[in-house]
């Protein structure tokens, strides 16, 4: 039988609305110990969340840009904590967000792995058995001792999942990295993903390429405005979020008709 | 591969802590976290005289250049000084440049690297403690400067060298405590560091620096209050130590120094750890 190794209930987070000014350091004192008079205005990212994930599942979070998928990543990352609610996980994770985190420009392809190493939670040994295994899998041996700040963003992307798909972490975490990579390195990283499944991991991936989430997940949710509003296949989710874009691409046309 | 661990319960991801926790938990991630905080040291010192072709003498040299500007100074407000002046400054130059950079990159840990704290996870304090470790080391090397000077006045090195150590330790803590417990408020409001700057600068003239504890013995006045400046002593144990005698202050005094250094790192750990995920979200 599979263990749970992800699980949300009733998680939200509110984010300050962050105005350009300021306000004074007393009243920012004041609220943070809670003795605020005002109520700062709020934004709520996820609305009581809930959700289950196992082990062999490998997830994918569709939606549009600002419904909360990322933030939701980084919940289970541990870098936010819920506001309300609990969020639980069992194991080592590995969050792949941005165009290669983490990383120092200044430093080259070569200490930027054992860098990405280490701020997954691997010590040196470790690293120095898989290095050339991550040097080769990202297909970049001919640059992996120039500065980082030269490589191009599918570089930087490609030396990242590298590096966390060889520490191996029980579940991984991905926003929207993939789709940089080219043709070649993107069948590589499904394959590699596919593995994942096969060993147990769990492997979350929010995108809006669909095909992708089609093609490797077997699960997959639609999150709208901090809900998540469908769960179900990816078929079925990839589906209902097309049927809503196609709904939502037609209404200001119509609005704009009759004005 | 002995760093797996296999799921078998679930663990709340990033439980609060309670106040009084927040040291012990500090702690507690610095052990886990020791190889990423060496990794990230070796990278600040890597780094930091990078494209310099003279390197790590830079380190030794600005301090030099430094002290000579102060003696020189000195000899115009103050006449003539001591032989051994020369030594006294540089060491208090070392050491407060020490103590007032372990302040700003502790205070601005958390706004300095607001890229890497919203893609990845691992305990805040870790850019705090590792800068400070870096700049730990650098002063200690710093400090190699003393031999030439030691040599030169035949100050022959003496048990009392211990204290060289101790003092730097309290005032990273020192520097750490006040630096913790800002940096979840520079966040929130970055006059704190505009501010802090400027208590930097003021303090420094408040400070043994450019004088010591022994010439202000002669202004009964104000030695008092010089004394309970904290960073009076953690500046003088390694003043006293590479000059090789013991301190020229009262036992309370003494007591004093080191209990606020400590109390100060513990009381900054605390409300770090206690701001620290609330803030997260406004960078």
């Amino acid at each position: 039988m599979s263990h749970t190794t992800i699980h949300l209930e009733g998680v939200s987070i509110d984010f300050p609305r962050t105005k350009v000014t300021v306000g004074t350091i007393e009243r920012s004192l004041l609220r943070m110990i809670g003795v605020g008079s005002r109520r700062e205005p709020m934004f709520t990212a996820l609305h009581e969340v809930s959700l289950e994930v196992k082990e062999g599942d490998v997830l994918g979070l569709v939606g549009r840009n600002g419904a909360g998928k990322s933030t939701l990543l980084r919940v289970i990352a541990g870098v936010y904590r819920p506001d309300r609610g609990v969020a639980r996980r069992s194991g080592r994770v590995c969050l792949l967000a941005g165009l290669g985190v983490g990383f120092i420009g200044n430093l080259s392809g070569r200490e930027n792995i054992y860098l990405y190493g280490a701020i997954l939670g691997h010590r040196r040994q470790l690293l120095d058995k898989l290095r050339d295994s991550i040097i080769e899998f990202s297909g970049i041996e001919e640059f992996i001792d120039q500065p980082l700040r030269t490589y191009s963003s599918g570089m930087k992307a490609r030396l990242g999942f590298s590096v966390a798909a060889a520490v191996r972490p029980e579940i991984l975490l991905i926003d929207e990295v993939l789709a940089v990579g080219d043709a070649d390195f993107r069948e590589r990283s499904t394959a590699r993903i596919k593995e994942m499944m096969n060993e147990a991991g769990t492997v979350l991936i929010a995108s809006h390429s669909l095909g992708l989430i089609q093609e490797i997940c077997n699960r997959a949710i639609l999150v709208e405005k901090g809900h998540i509003v469908v769960s179900g296949t990816p078929d079925e989710v990839c589906t209902t979020y097309m049927g809503q874009e196609k709904k939502l691409k037609s209404v200001p046309a119509a609005g704009a008709g009759s004005r | 591969m002995s760093d797996v661990v296999h799921p078998t319960h679930l663990v709340e991801i990033n439980a609060p802590v309670p106040f009084l926790a927040g040291p012990r938990e500090m702690w507690r991630n610095f052990r886990e976290y020791r190889h990423l905080i060496w990794n990230f040291i070796q990278r600040d010192i890597r780094l930091k005289y990078r494209d310099s072709s003279l390197g790590y003498f830079w380190s030794l040299l600005e301090p030099m250049g430094l002290s000579a500007v102060y003696w020189v100074l000195f000899v115009i407000l103050a006449g003539k000084p001591q032989p051994k002046f020369a030594l006294w400054v540089l060491i208090g130059v070392i050491v407060w440049g020490f103590f007032s950079q372990a302040v700003s990159d502790t205070l601005t840990s958390l706004t300095r690297n607001e890229g890497l704290i919203k893609q990845v996870y691992f305990p805040r304090e870790i850019f705090a403690l590792t800068n400070v470790g870096s700049k730990l080391i650098l002063s200690a090397l710093s400090l190699l400067v003393c031999i030439p000077l030691m040599v030169h006045f035949r100050i022959a090195p003496t048990p009392y060298l211990l204290m060289v150590p101790v003092g730097l330790a309290l005032t990273a803590m020192l520097g750490l405590g006040i630096g913790l417990a800002m940096a979840c408020l520079n966040v929130v409001n970055r006059d704190v560091d505009y501010f802090f700057r400027f208590v930097m600068r003021a303090g420094f003239f408040l400070s043994p620096v450019m004088w010591t504890v022994e010439q202000a013995g002669s202004r009964k006045s104000i030695l008092p209050y010089l004394l309970y400046n904290p960073i009076t002593l953690p500046l003088t144990l390694v003043r006293d130590g590479i000059d090789g005698h013991g301190l020229h202050m009262a036992r309370h005094y003494i007591i004093y120094g080191v209990s606020f250094s400590v109390l100060t790192f513990l009381l900054g750990a605390a409300i770090f750890k206690r701001f620290e995920s609330q803030v997260v979200k406004k960078l």
